[in-house]
Parts: C-alpha cells; structure tokens; sequence
C-alpha cells in the first residue's frame, strides 16, 4: 500500500475555526476530514497514514520554524506522496500548502500534490514548479476538488511523472511552453494565411497582448512653474550598481539622488543594459539622462526645477506587465512629490 | 511605462530610436531620439555643439509635455 | 525559370578506397577530401569524422549544416560567388544528396552554443540528429584573423559538400523534381496571390547570410526568385548564434517549398522578397516600407508569409513590415520564435496588426539531455552560459539545439500556454 500524507489548516483537522487559526503544527494518525472523502475514493491500494496540520496564523506568524517542524512530522509518516489542501480560496491556507509543498518537495524528494483555487496567491506562488489542482473559491466545491486531486494522486502513485501545468485539471504554469504538434509551422502559416484571406476567424498562435487605450494626462500649462522628473530604461547607474538592478529581464528600478550635480559624470555613473552598446552613454551620460542642459533651463527660467531623484531600470526583456507595475510605483511616488511631467528615455 | 506614468496623471514624453515599439504599447507622446546609443546626444559633435544639440532636444521633449492630447 | 533537383538519397555513409556514390551508399576517401579542403589557405589542418544516427555522440561547436550540391561546371556552380564563379541560381539541373548532412565545427569568438546530439531526446527535437553526418572541423592556421576564418569554415563545408556530390556525376537520379514557378500574372485563377517577405540575418562576419558570396548586410529589401534559394544563392555566415538557418534549412526551404506544393492548388505563389535585419531604426523603418511596397506592385501579392532571422532586434522588423504590409492592404501572417520567461509577451515588440502568428518555439526553455555520450566531437567544454559535462547529462536552452528552433517553419516545434 502506497502511504500518503495529508496536510490540512486546522479548521479541516477539526480543532476549530478562526479562533484556533494560531494552533502549532500537530499530526493526526488517520483522515481526518476532506482526508475521509479523498481516502474512500483511493481505494485499497493507498492509504492517508497521517494527517498533519498546523493554525493558518501560526504558519503565517512563523513560517520558517512551522515548516521545519511539519516536515519533520510528515517524514516521520515516511510518505510516498504530499498531499496538501484543498485550501479553495484562502490566501492564508493556500500560501501555508505552498510552503509545506515546496520544503517536502526539495527534502524529501517525493511527489508533492497542492489543490486549491487559481487565484489563491499559493497557487501563484508554486503552479510553476509543483502541480496544483485548480478549485472553486469555497469549500462547497470540496466533492469536485477531491474527485479532481484524486484522479492525479492515483496517476503519480503509478509513477507517472505528472508535471506541473499539465492537463488534468491542473493550474497552468503561467508562460509560454514548447509543446509538438502534427504540422510543420512552415504549412501551419500558409494555413493561418489562406484563413485570413477567406475571412475566416484565425486562431494566432501567439497572442496579443490587451492594447489599453489610456487617455494622455493634461499637458504642463506653465513650464515656467512646473517640476520635471527624469526616468530611464536604459539602465544608467552609479558605477558599481548599489542596487543590482539586472541588465535583462528586469524587476525592478533604482532611484537615484542628483544632489547638487550639474552633470552626470561618466566616472560615476555608468549603463548596466544589456542590449544596446553602451559606450557612448558610459563616456557621457548626459546623453541618456540630459542632466546638464535642464540644469541651464531652470537656471534661465524656462524649467520651474528638476525632481531631486531620477529612476532608472533596464527595458530588455522586461515583460510589459513588469514595466507596468514599476512605472505605477514610480508615478506614485512622483505624484507624492508634486512633480508635473516626466521625460522618460530608453535606448 | 510611458503609458502607466500617463495614466497616474503625470504628461509623460518617451525620448526613444524605436518609435513603433512605443506606438505598439500605447505611449502618447513620442520623441525620436538623436540615435538608439545615446538619444540625448552625439558623440560625432564636439563638445559645445553637442551640448547645444542637447538643448534644442531637451526643448522639443519639453514643448510635447504642454499639448493636451500628447502626440498628433 | 524552371529548375529541376535530382534526388540521390544517401542510406549509408562509411570510409573507403574511393570516393563514390552507388545505389544510396556514399564511400568518402579521407585522404581526398582532406587534401580538398586543405586548399583553404586559412585552414592548416582538419579533423574528420563520420557520425550516424543512434550513435552515442554529440557534435559541439556547430558552425554550419549543408546538403551535398553538385551541378555540371559548364553550366554553373552549387554556391556561386560563395564558393566559385559566379552563375544564375535556380536554372536547369542540380543534383543532390538527399538525407545527409556535412557539418562544420569549429571554435569562434563570439559564438554561442549549437549543438547536435545523434542518440536521445537532442536528437529527437533536430532532424541533423536523424541523418548521417560528415563533420569537418578544421584548426586555424596560426595568426588567421578569426572573421576570416570564420569565412573559411563556412566554405570549408561548402568544398566537402560539393566534393561529396560530384560523385554522382554522370549518374541517373532516383527522382527529379521540377521546381517551374512562372512570377508572370496568370488571370485565369482567382486563387489568391501569396507572396513571401524573407528577413536575413545581417550584422556582419560571423551574423549574416551571404546573398550569392555578397554580406546581406549590403542589400537592399529585393525580389527574388524563390528558386535562387533552392539553389545555393544564400549561404550561412551565422555561425555565432544557435538559432541560426543552417545552409542545409536553405536549400530544402520548407516555407519556400511548402508555397511551391500549394501553388496552383491552394494559392498562387506569387514571388518573394529578400529583405535584412538593418542595424538602426530608420533603416528598419525605410526597408519595412519598401519591403511591403515591392510584395504589393511588383509582386503583386495580396497575402504574405513572413519570417525574421534573428532575436529581439528582429522582432521590430518584424513588426515593423507587418504594419507596413497591412497598411497597404496585404494580409499577413508572421512566423516567430519566442524568448519568454514568464507571464509577458514573449516578443520584444507587438503591433496590434500582428493578429495571426506562428509560433516555431519557445527559446530559453531548458530540455535535460540525460543520453550519456562516448563521444563528442569539436570541444571538451560548451561555449556561452551553458555549464556541464560535455559527454553527460546536462540541461540546455531548446535552442542550442541546433534544428530544434527553425525561423523558416521547417519544425513541428511550437509554444503554448501551460
């Protein structure tokens, strides 16, 4: 018999709602709970030796000391499979099913299974790399999230590798996959094509992403009286880069005080981009961030003041979605600051 | 990003070589730079002349933070 | 224009006395081959080997792949102008060794990772893992300029795939293929007018394809006919990146080739255009333009297939023409590789235009090659990022696999959500 391991919040082990939500990490010896449903639709050939669980706030409030001691119970069940969830929608539960996943996953080297709602931020965190079996938001969807976590629990115990993102009702991954299909992508475009041309709805094979429209903001009456900020992507820097700010693939940016500088110094502050060919803004770097010339514009009036920080960040290969949150933290922060306009510059 | 600092109501001008590119995410006011190296500059140009260059360019980008509807 | 390819398949590779080709067996005498491609002057000594399918071996270092070409010297050359005097590509008769492949190798500043593995799950994603293989890799003479002997390579696999078709001199073919593409408007179909917009990889020695021995870096977006590829008029310079066309991909161009089986059945081929992937924005934007103009009035297209040759640059190309395209009132489909890491688009560009692409794959994504080798030939390390041991299991973005990632359509490789 095939030994699993299930790991439940303690409302599912029966110790109690929110009031018990602060419960350390204990283990049951049998199903408890959704555990009863899961183990009748198992079958002879595996069986639910321990049910561990631990309060959602205890695991939240101690995360690194509640997940040393749970796999120490789950290793003690000496599991051939993890079990954990459904968690449905609570984010608390979900991100405690994510932890106990990934720590057995790495140590002990055994199948891990989580289940719980697609937009629990536990799915976010583990669907790339453990398969997750997606759920309704609540627990009035526990027959069809066991039916569902069953059929792939019986697939891994079989030794199936079941990889995450799969099909069978698991999460996607996220991101884009190689997969082979039956026709060269060579006929699949003259396909696409002659579809288009008939007038046929055509079914890209990679998709736009959403153009939003967005309504521009009022134009700056009075340069006279307005601040301006500086922002790039092109990845300028002080020289030996504080803050790590990658040169592809960024995440985030650096803000950077001008203090009284007139001018950006090629011996202080240098392009860490990895895409364009960064001499000639290493030399002067003026030529990415016009420093000098604004300073003589606010000096002759015509520029109200320059904003005393410029941000930067480097724009290959950076998802829009990225770009996107960075550039909402950064106009928070300008709006903070009473600034009236960016010029934004990028290689 | 351009589009983002737009939408957080701060007129944004992108000074950027890949015009489409911008286009293509939705940024409004769109400044073609002097080159993809070095957008606010020249290295060709001796030291006043690119400085004045920089200027006249610092100009333009500032004109496009003043109309109302971004970019024609 | 009619061209014609005489098919000599090849079955079985193997060393011996003399060079000859008999009945789908291709004997190679070493020693005339090598003295052949030590005509090279940069080339001061070379290696050869002989590789087959299900052999525990992996091929490093990869610089090109080319089919055997052979054509009758009176009336032209198989890679005119790369190797040779210059002739008209795509007319009258060439022969060709059909499933095998000669591959050079060789270590170049620069370059990133291409490989072939001949046994395991990297032969499986690559069809050089699935033919026969005669790999040269040549040593420097000492001192050569690396370019130029980047250069020498290149023509190094060219000599030895002349060389091994010259066998077949005089010999009837198991087949022949008619290649007869007539650009001139036929008005008596109203199937439509295809047309094909081919970007070349153009950045120079070691990052272009060579456009009858001329760099693509110094042509201008051109019509062509489609049956000049088939026929050797653009040859592989592109050794420092994986995802490169090999000149084998070339001449057997499955998008060329798959508009020459639908002609007159589903559509009407209606001609090509060669474009390159300039170096600066305006020349992009001025070549997207006169692309789209040359497939709309003179080649008279009313839908166009188009593929791009490079990375994230390429993709503003890419765009770039499709917008052109669609303005001027052709239908497009694009045909991309992808680089995604994430939830995010996996394209450096997108214009809204582009509502119908064809994904040949997503190129960072790693594949564990878990096939232990007995031999590698052409290195005892990977160039670039890629770590681990050369002869056992290691895991490696799909594209250094060389073949896996096809920008002409030729694999069945493509990316989905998961």
């Amino acid at each position: 018999m095939k030994r699993i391991v299930h790991y439940v919040n303690q409302f599912f082990a029966g110790l109690g709602g929110e009031e018990s939500a602060g419960s350390p990490p204990g283990a049951l010896e049998a199903a408890v709970g959704p555990g009863r449903l899961l183990q009748t639709l198992l079958g002879e050939g595996a069986g639910i030796v321990a049910t561990v669980h631990c309060g959602d706030d205890h695991f939240s409030e101690n995360e690194e000391e509640a997940t040393a001691r749970l796999l120490e119970l789950v290793k003690a069940a000496e599991p051939d499979l993890l079990f954990a969830g459904p968690a449905f929608g609570s984010g608390r539960y979900g991100l405690a099913c994510a932890g106990v996943c990934r720590a057995v996953g790495a140590e002990l080297g055994i199948p891990v299974l989580a289940a719980m709602s697609p937009s629990n931020p536990g799915a976010d965190t583990i669907r790339s790399e453990i398969p997750v079996v997606g759920t309704g938001e609540s627990s009035g969807d526990m027959r069809a999230a066991i039916e569902a976590s069953a059929a792939v629990i019986v697939k891994m115990l079989t030794g199936e590798t079941v990889a995450p993102g799969s099909e069978g009702g698991l999460i996607p991954r996220g991101g884009r996959w190689n997969t082979r299909v039956s026709k060269r992508a060579a006929e699949r475009a003259v396909d696409l094509l002659l579809a288009k041309v008939s007038g046929d709805l055509v079914e890209t094979e990679i998709p736009l992403p959403a153009f939003q429209e967005v309504e521009p903001a009022p134009g700056i009456h009075d340069l006279g009286h307005a601040k301006i900020a500086l922002v790039t992507t092109g990845g300028l820097v002080p020289r030996g880069n504080p803050d790590g700010i990658k040169s592809y693939l960024s995440t985030h940016f650096g803000a950077y005080h001008l203090e009284s500088k007139e001018h950006l110094a090629g011996d202080e502050f240098e392009s860490v981009h990895g895409g364009f060919f960064t001499a000639a803004v290493n030399d002067d770097p003026n030529r990415l961030i016009p420093l000098d010339v604004l300073r003589d514009a606010v000096r002759d009036g015509s520029l109200g003041g320059l904003h005393e920080y410029f941000y930067s960040t480097t724009g290959n290969g950076t998802p829009v979605e990225t770009a996107a949150d960075m550039a909402r933290d950064i106009a928070a922060s300008l709006e903070e600051d009473g600034v009236d306009g960016v010029i934004l510059t990028s290689a | 990003m351009a589009k983002e600092l737009e939408r957080g109501g701060i007129p944004t001008v992108h000074v950027t070589n890949l015009v489409s590119v911008s286009e293509n995410t939705g940024a409004k006011r769109i400044m073609s730079g002097r080159a993809i190296h070095h957008v606010f500059g020249d290295p060709s140009l001796d030291a006043d002349e690119e400085r004045r260059l920089r200027r006249q360019l610092v100009e333009q980008a500032l004109e496009m933070l003043k109309e109302q509807e971004g970019a024609p | 224009m009619d061209f014609e390819l005489a098919h000599f398949p090849v079955r079985s590779l193997c060393w011996g006395a003399h060079t000859e080709y008999r009945e789908g067996e291709l004997v190679v005498n070493r020693e005339a081959l090598r003295a052949e491609l030590l005509a090279e002057p940069l080339i001061d000594d070379v290696e050869l080997s002989i590789v087959r399918p299900g052999d525990r071996t992996r091929i490093l270092h990869v610089v090109d792949i080319v089919e055997p070409r052979w054509k009758d010297p009176e009336r032209g050359s198989p890679f005119p102008g790369s190797l040779g005097p210059l002739y008209q590509c795509g007319l009258g008769r060439t022969h060709a060794l059909d499933g095998v492949a000669v591959v050079t190798s060789g270590s170049l500043p620069r370059s990133e990772e291409a490989i072939i593995d001949m046994c395991g799950p990297g032969s499986e994603l690559s069809r050089f893992g699935q033919m026969p293989g005669l790999v040269v890799l040549p040593k420097a003479r000492e001192g050569s300029d690396p370019g130029a002997f980047g250069l020498a390579l290149m023509r190094a696999g060219l000599r030895a795939a002349v060389f091994l078709a010259q066998t077949t001199q005089g010999l009837e073919p198991a087949r022949t293929e008619a290649f007869s593409l007539d650009l001139g408007r036929n008005a008596s179909t109203d199937l439509p007018r295809v047309g094909y917009l081919s970007f070349s990889y153009s950045h120079g020695i070691g990052r272009q394809k060579l456009f009858y021995g001329k760099s693509t870096k110094d042509i201008v977006p051109s019509v062509v006919h489609p049956n000049e590829l088939l026929d050797g008029a653009l040859v592989n310079d592109g050794y420092t990146k994986p995802t490169k066309n090999a000149t084998h991909d070339i001449l057997n161009h499955p998008m060329i080739r798959e508009l020459h089986r639908r002609h007159n059945r589903d559509l009407v081929f209606a001609g090509m255009v060669l474009a390159n992937h300039y170096a600066t924005y305006e020349e992009k934007a001025a070549g997207a333009w006169h692309a789209a103009r040359l497939l709309r009035h003179v080649v008279e297209a009313e839908a166009v297939v188009i593929t791009k040759d490079g990375g994230g640059q390429a993709d503003v190309d890419l765009m770039l023409a499709c917008r052109a395209c669609e303005e001027a009132g052709l239908r497009t489909v694009l045909v991309a590789k992808e680089e995604s890491g994430g939830d995010g688009p996996s394209m450096v560009d997108v214009a809204p235009q582009a509502d119908a692409m064809v994904s040949v794959g997503n190129c960072p994504e790693k594949v564990r090659l878990d096939e232990s080798m007995e031999l590698v030939i052409g290195g005892d390390g990977f160039l670039g990022a890629i770590q681990g041991d050369v002869s056992g299991t290691v895991e490696i973005p799909v594209q250094n696999i060389i073949g896996a990632i096809d920008p002409i359509g030729g694999s069945t490789l493509t990316a989905r959500p998961g």
